[in-house]
């Protein structure tokens, strides 16, 4: 059929045609659907809650909680309250992030180093090892190193390490240090070194600058950072004991306790990110291409300044952003200590408040919150970053 | 061995001083990769002050042979001396070597992380262990001499093919090379940015610097050549001034790979 | 000079014309194993260093391992017995060794000695002092343990010389009288005269796989009716043949096997499920049948016979309200209906032959949960009278224009315009063959299996599958949502990514089991196991749409210019240019979001789904099979490392593959 140029003003006046008016309508209609279905929820939640004879609110917060948790970085009881009990889980996921994370870059740094030795052995030894534990389910990983330390001996035949360290199906029993007075020379004194090492990577920059004489500041600082304390702990008389924990008829008295909850958790989160990081590390050095490398040594550079002037701030651009998201997946994984019982966040606020209290929405939505405003303030620092190192391009 | 050579260089008129003093020796030099023999029975004299252009067939082993010179490459048979240093496992004589030896690569290998001056800096600081303050000085000298002082503070991201090849070989520079080696050093650029690299590298040859140059920019060879040098399949096939390299080719294949390459 | 007539000297005085040097063999050592080995192991001191501590590592893990593994593992019998006698016996001797006689006769009350050496005395000599007295009933029991195998005919051959010759019956009196006397030397010599029993229970100690293999069925099926067993199995084997023609593009009859690909997951649904395809799956794809051939005559302008199809469009509705009451209105896929029980009375137990009378059944109750199940459809639908309005109004604007479309009296203008409307229409009227979407336990042919019944391997490949299958189409809609110039699409898409990426799985999934029950009408709920699906492929799209973002911000923005200028729509612009070029880029991403998922399918063990994992954590804490831990742990792990590892591997070879295809750009 032929269009006549009536039809066609016709066709060019329809309003389903208008790009706006679409755009507007399809927007209107998301909005509809997006309302109608959160109206929908909350109806029904709202019901559902008042069927139920829960009232909402954070009031629960403040409730006494009536329960006793293991793993406490700070004293918790029964006669505590569910805001308390929500400030325990936060503090351990935050403890077993921390802790992990550091663990995890240590041994993930490694074996991503070891994985590009030229050893063929040594390499495909780190390779599989790597394979392993990343295709390995993380619960399955945590659910299997609590099983070894619940498999340990029991207190009564626990194994002395014979520093004062214990370990048995009840965790690790260790020293607990007592500061005698006198003691805060050695915090002072490791400030001071740190300061001290600050002053001496400036002054050495400085003098290469001036003279080219490089100073071995590494070596330096090192020796540094580990002695000055040393001495100052010896000069001030030794102001440290240490309560060794003693075996009793109920287990052991004294000392500091690692819970196994703990310890399973945190070796299962730091290897299996570890190898995450590891192979990021890979490849991070490896997006370095071969021609820096050659580059650098056809100036004479060592092959050790080629790695720390060269190779390593490049590869630190590639590899800084997924370590980060791997850090964070870390700090979300430790919420799989509910599984074996360690009192994190999901466990306490998720677990047993939203158990005893019923308040599921509060307790999630907290709960998520929590998650959230973490992950969400290490990304904006991790764009600021990455804005930051962008190589300048044209 | 050196009979042809010393002929050779004897019959060349010399348009630039070229000195007695040895630069560079190769004798019977042989390099596999793997079961691949891919340099064979290589004897190279380059005197001090020879600007010496290496072409051939790609394949033929020229890149590899300049690499073998500041070991990027390790030879398995023969020797290699430079400025009298015989390149050994030990890694002092590699250092001495690398020092003396500039190279300047196909796809520049500027560093991309620090500034156009930092790139230049960078050796002479760590290396040569001089003054930051001095260092430069004698940078921005050799990015003037190359025609670019004013890229100093930039990034090479920020810097077409051309002034990136040019920083490049102010890089080099900056160590005070007793030699250049040039692997190349056009071919990754675009046909305008071509000459200003040239012109840099004519203006160093006539400065006297030792060089030796991969490359198949004919006209360059026959303006500041002393010597061509054609390679295929892994051995030096023939060697001669520009003049009867260019206008009278002994060998079938170099008359087979000139009039390839010349017919346009 | 002439170079072609001279000839070249070679070191060892011959000469050569140029160009005639013969490929010479590379120096030896350089090449071959030896060459290799220097190359690779002993290529410096450092690396020779780090080579024997390698194969040291090595040799003090794999050998251990192997040994538990292999060597000494047991593999016979029903239950327990064997791993236990092996156990116990190695127990015996590890026990005579470690005992110290010296240690059990220290005094921690002895005089000169500091608190802290009293201390240790005290462990030691308690260590000691239990061994002792323990070692009189560790016989007992492995003595008790002998009988009970040996009356269930177990033991194995390979003791029958050691009892003999140890005759541990003989000695467990003497032992225990050793014991009592406080008789040390005696009691050593008895434990001497054990050994070979100790020897023997050493090559008996290894892994139990006995537990392995005697719940084995659970860790493949869960509590899956065992009657019915070829049916998780046959839906298995056709997985194997509807996976590859979707991985690898190079495979003959592809075209062919991917139509068997397209049916799979209908087909493994009702072998899975029991639910008979005519009242559930087959249902949806003729309601999407009755949509697609409503709606195509309205989408390819150029379709032949177009006028006539467009008739039936218009009937499409009629058809698809007739063809919900021939089948009758039964309740939704995915629902549980909220139960009311009530007794089965004669007359229901006649209309129905699976009832019996007496039994106590349930009914759907809540006007809602009526109209999803279909008992009160018709109400259901006269509730809602402003639906019926809309309904009706399309309906005639949409049937005018296709009448004068016929008649020829409408042009193609007023034809476009009336297209939203029949759309609508065709929309609305599937809708109503979706809610009749049903369960009928009438009619089946096989028994229906519920998903509570579901669990190891199957409940974890369906999770992992489903929400494969699920996130993609999700993800991408979401990654397009994200990138779209509407800003509260972009906004909504953003929030969603960004919320769910930003919280840890385990809270979604205690948000789809424990808050998705409080978002619905009273009185209605999913499954369970649905549930969990959800959440679990809510996550993945997730992560799915940020992978295909990446892809989609690869894509130059010529190739959206280009495809702009050739006059294409959006969505063919998406579907025909952008999606294809920028799936292809991302599919490693996507598969290493794959692995992800499906190694994540073990935290549904935490919200009560028996899965693989969860088998074997019930397994251990089960008493029958309570110690061996590793082997369930160790099992399952190999499972799951096969299947991420074998995932892993094609994603590198996709990755190889495409980096070949696109290198040269």
């Amino acid at each position: 059929m032929a269009v006549d140029s009536a039809e066609r003003a016709k066709l060019g006046s329809s309003l389903w045609t208008d790009q706006r008016f679409r755009g507007l309508l399809f927007q209107a209609l998301t909005i509809g659907v997006a309302g109608t279905f959160l109206a929908f929820i909350i109806s029904n939640t709202a019901s559902n809650l008042a069927a139920r004879g829960i009232a909402s609110g954070f009031g629960f917060l403040s409730i006494q909680a009536g329960y006793e948790l293991d793993n406490t970085l700070i004293p918790f009881g029964p006669t505590d309250s569910h805001g308390r009990a929500f400030v325990v889980g936060l503090l351990n996921t935050l403890l077993v992030s921390a802790v992990g994370v550091v663990i995890a870059t240590v041994v993930g740094f490694i074996l991503g180093v070891l994985r590009l030795t030229p050893n063929w052995l040594l390499s495909k030894a780190v390779y599989w090892y790597v394979e392993i534990v990343r295709n390995v389910p993380l619960l399955l990983q945590i659910y299997f190193w609590y099983s070894v330390m619940i498999a340990l001996p029991q207190v009564r035949n626990a194994v002395d390490l014979g520093i004062g360290v214990f370990i048995s199906n009840r965790g690790l029993q260790a020293p607990a240090p007592i500061l005698e007075p006198g003691f805060s020379i050695v915090p002072l004194a490791l400030l001071a070194a740190i300061v001290g090492a600050i002053a001496l990577v400036r002054w050495a920059r400085k003098r290469q600058a001036a003279t080219g004489q490089v100073f071995p500041v590494f070596r330096v600082n090192l020796a540094l950072i580990l002695l000055l304390p040393v001495i100052a702990y010896l000069a001030a008389g030794r102001p440290l004991g240490f309560e060794i924990p003693v075996l009793g008829n109920f287990g052991f008295r004294g000392g500091f306790t690692v819970t196994p909850e703990f310890v399973a958790l945190l070796l299962a989160l730091s290897f299996y990110t570890a190898a995450f990081i590891a192979e990021i590390v890979r490849a991070g050095i490896l997006a370095i291409s071969h021609g820096q490398t050659e580059a650098a040594l056809a100036l004479g550079l060592k092959p050790r300044w080629t790695m720390r002037l060269i190779i390593i701030p490049q590869a630190l651009r590639v590899i800084v952003p997924p370590l980060t998201s791997q850090y964070l997946n870390l700090t979300k994984n430790s919420s799989l200590g509910v599984a074996i019982g360690y009192a994190e966040l999901v466990a306490t606020l998720s677990g047993i408040t939203l158990n005893q209290t019923g308040q599921a929405v509060e307790c999630i939505a907290l709960t998520m919150a929590v998650y959230l405003t973490i992950s969400l303030s290490i990304s904006f620092v991790m764009n600021l970053y990455n804005r930051r190192i962008a190589l300048v391009e044209r | 061995m050196s009979d042809s050579q010393s002929h050779t260089t004897a019959q060349a008129e010399p348009r630039m001083q070229v000195s007695d003093e040895v630069a560079i020796e190769i004798r019977n030099m042989h390099k596999w990769f793997g079961e691949f023999h891919v340099l064979k029975n290589i004897n190279l004299k380059v005197h001090k002050g020879e600007r010496i252009v290496v072409c051939g067939p790609s394949g033929s082993g020229k890149s590899t042979l300049i690499r073998c010179i500041n070991r990027l490459e390790q030879h398995q048979k023969g020797d290699i001396f430079v400025s009298g240093v015989e390149l050994t496992d030990d890694i002092k004589n590699i250092a001495e070597i690398r020092r003396e030896v500039g190279m300047v690569f196909q796809h520049f290998n500027l560093f991309p992380h620090l500034t156009v001056l930092d790139n230049c800096t960078l050796a002479p600081i760590w290396v040569r262990k001089l003054p930051k303050r001095e260092a430069e000085e004698a940078a921005m000298k050799y990015l003037e001499r190359v025609r670019i002082p004013e890229q100093a503070h930039k990034f090479p991201g920020q810097l077409s093919g051309g002034q990136q090849q040019r920083v490049a070989i102010a890089r080099s520079l900056c160590m005070n090379p007793e030699i250049m080696l040039f692997d190349e050093p056009t071919s990754a650029l675009d046909p305008e940015m071509i000459s200003e690299v040239l012109d840099t590298m004519v203006a160093l040859a006539e400065s006297g610097m030792t060089m030796i140059c991969v490359t198949h920019e004919m006209g360059f060879a026959r303006k500041v050549a002393n010597r061509v040098i054609f390679m295929d399949g892994g051995e030096i096939i023939e060697e001669n001034d520009p003049e009867t390299f260019f206008n009278d080719p002994q060998n079938e294949r170099t008359q087979l790979f000139l009039s390839q390459i010349l017919q346009h | 000079m002439v170079m072609s007539e001279s000839q070249v000297p070679q070191d060892d005085g011959s000469t050569y014309a140029p160009g005639q040097h013969p490929d010479l063999p590379p120096p030896p050592g350089t090449v071959g194993l030896i060459g290799w080995l220097r190359g690779n192991l002993f290529s410096g001191p450092i690396n020779t260093v780090a080579t024997l501590v390698t194969l040291v590592l090595l040799y003090l893990v794999i050998v251990p391992i192997a040994n538990w593994a292999v060597v000494d593992s047991v593999v016979t019998g029903e239950d327990r017995r064997v791993c236990d006698l092996g156990r116990t016996s190695a127990l015996i001797g590890e026990n005579a060794r470690a005992f110290d006689p010296e240690h059990y006769a220290l005094d921690p009350g002895a005089e000169g000695l500091t608190a802290r050496q009293a201390a240790r005395v005290r462990v030691e000599q308690m260590a000691a002092r239990s061994l002792f007295l323990g070692s009189p009933s560790l016989l007992g029991v492995f003595l008790d343990r002998y009988a009970q195998t040996e009356q269930a005919g177990l033991v194995p051959d390979s003791l029958l010389p050691v009892m003999e010759q140890v005759r541990p019956a003989e000695l467990a009196p003497q032992l225990a009288e050793a014991v009592e006397t406080d008789n040390v030397p005696a009691a050593l010599e008895i434990y001497d005269e054990l050994m070979p029993l100790a020897a023997w229970g050493d090559s008996y100690d290894g892994a139990c796989w006995v537990v392995i293999k005697q719940r084995f069925t659970l860790f493949m099926v869960g509590f899956y009716d065992r009657d019915q067993l070829w049916r998780p199995l046959v839906a298995f084997l056709g997985l194997l043949i509807a996976v590859p023609p979707l991985l690898f593009a190079g495979m003959p009859q592809r075209p062919r096997a991917l139509w068997f690909s397209a049916a799979y997951p209908f087909v493994a649904y009702w072998l899975l499920t029991g639910v008979e395809l005519a009242h559930g799956p087959l249902r949806l794809l003729l309601g999407l049948l009755v949509l697609l051939a409503a709606v195509a005559p309205f989408a390819w302008s150029g379709l032949t016979a177009r006028s006539r199809l467009l008739v039936f469009s218009y009937l499409a509705p009629v058809l698809a309200v007739a063809l919900f009451f021939a089948f009758g209105p039964e309740p939704l896929v995915g629902f549980e209906q909220a139960r009311i029980a009530t007794e089965v009375t004669p007359q229901m137990a006649e209309v129905n032959s699976r009832l019996t009378v007496g039994q106590n059944i349930a009914l759907p109750t809540g006007p809602v949960d009526q109209i999803f199940s279909g008992r009160l459809y018709l109400l259901g639908l006269a509730l809602s009278p402003l639906w019926w309005m809309i309904f009706g109004a399309l309906f005639l604007w949409g049937l005018r224009a296709v009448l004068r479309q016929v008649a020829g009296q409408a042009g193609e203008a007023e034809w476009r315009a009336a297209r939203p409307a029949v759309v609508a229409a065709a929309l609305l009227s599937a809708m109503i063959l979706f809610a009749g979407n049903q369960i009928s336990q009438d009619t089946l042919s096989l028994s229906v299996v519920g998903t509570d019944k579901w669990g190891g391997l199957l409940a974890t490949m369906v999770t992992g599958l489903v929400g494969i299958t699920a996130s993609l189409p999700i993800g991408i809609l979401l990654a397009l949502g994200r990138r779209s110039r509407l800003p509260v699409v972009r906004a909504l898409s953003v929030a969603f990514i960004e919320t769910v990426r930003g919280v840890p799985l385990i809270t979604i999934l205690f948000m789809s089991s424990v808050m998705l029950p409080l978002f619905l009408p009273e009185g209605m709920n999913f499954d369970k196991f649905l549930r969990a699906l959800i959440g679990v492929a809510l996550f993945a799209s997730a992560y799915m749409a940020e992978v295909v973002r990446g892809g989609l911000q690869a894509i130059p923005k010529g190739q959206y210019e280009a495809a702009d200028a050739l006059g294409l729509t959006y969505w063919k612009n998406m579907r025909l240019v952008v999606l294809p070029q920028a799936l292809k880029i991302v599919i490693p991403g996507i598969v290493n979001t794959f692995i992800g998922l499906f190694k994540d399918t073990t935290l549904l063990g935490i919200i009560g789904i028996l899965d693989l994992l969860q088998v074997a954590k019930s397994t251990n804490s089960d008493s029958n099979w309570i110690g061996f831990f590793q082997e369930t742990y160790i099992f399952v792990g190999a499972i799951f490392f096969v299947f991420c590892f074998t995932m892993s591997r094609y994603s590198i070879y996709l990755e190889k593959k495409l980096e070949t295809g696109h290198g040269r750009r």
